[in-house]
């Protein structure tokens, strides 16, 4: 592997272990994994609403592109070994896996920073798009303006 | 050519995914303009709330100048991970 980093987008589930091993590197201390997961939503009036489906409807090659742009930032400021990214496409049941980001590194801190960065921009700038079906009603997901928010800690 | 490509609820909320466009354009603003002579659904795309565009895919906006064999792409904000 040439690059640092690999990004695989796929309808097919991922084994978070296997993942997980792949990314130990015996010259490295460190590795920090995050897992997003369909979860049950709450609405404001605080009633569960049951997610029935989610459907991930995405841009391929940007997709790629967007992600591998934003592992190379990651490399660039911190001191890292390498990144794992799988995210999820297609139809997803409650409680599936959706993303996985994995990165290893000689020490926590900069792994743990490097994976928040990669989630955050991968929440706001990565073009896939969310459709839920709950309480039989299909609707796209909108985005969240408190995602949009958490940029702002990484202009430091 | 211009291909151009919808995603996300773009793509439902004018019941289109991908146009070629074969006439001359340069710019954002005429591509509006062909877009809707080809599908008239299309005449109200310039004033989606939030609408994003990208171009060979990378992050563009209505300034960005088009060139031939460009792929233009119209989505709403990401809702991934």
């Amino acid at each position: 592997m040439n690059k640092a980093y690999s990004i695989k987008i796929s309808t097919e589930d991922f084994n978070v272990g296997l993942l997980q091993q792949s990314l130990h590197n015996a010259n490295l201390g460190a590795i920090v994994t995050f897992t997003g997961t369909v979860r049950d939503l709450i609405a404001d009036d605080g009633l569960a609403e049951n997610t029935q489906a989610l459907i991930i409807d995405h841009y391929p090659v940007m997709c790629q592109k967007v992600l591998g742009d934003l592992c190379e930032q990651a490399l660039t400021r911190w001191d890292i070994g390498a990144i794992l990214i799988n995210h999820r496409v297609g139809k997803l049941e409650r409680g599936e896996q959706i993303v996985f980001v994995g990165v290893s590194s000689k020490h926590r801190k900069e792994a743990f920073f490097a994976c928040d960065f990669l989630m955050d921009f991968l929440k706001t700038k990565a073009p896939f798009w969310k459709q839920e079906t709950k309480n039989n009603q299909t609707f796209w997901v909108d985005a969240k303006d408190s995602d949009q928010q958490q940029l702002e800690k990484w202009e430091r | 050519m211009i291909n151009v490509l919808f995603f996300g609820k773009l793509r439902d909320d004018f019941k289109i995914d991908q146009v070629k466009i074969e006439s001359p354009c340069q710019t954002i603003d005429q591509l509006f303009d062909l877009l809707t002579k080809q599908h008239t659904q299309l005449s109200t795309l310039k004033d989606t709330h939030s609408l994003l565009i990208a171009i060979n895919q990378d992050m563009a906006d209505e300034t960005t100048t088009l060139n031939p064999g460009d792929e233009v792409a119209f989505f709403p904000p990401v809702t991934g991970g």
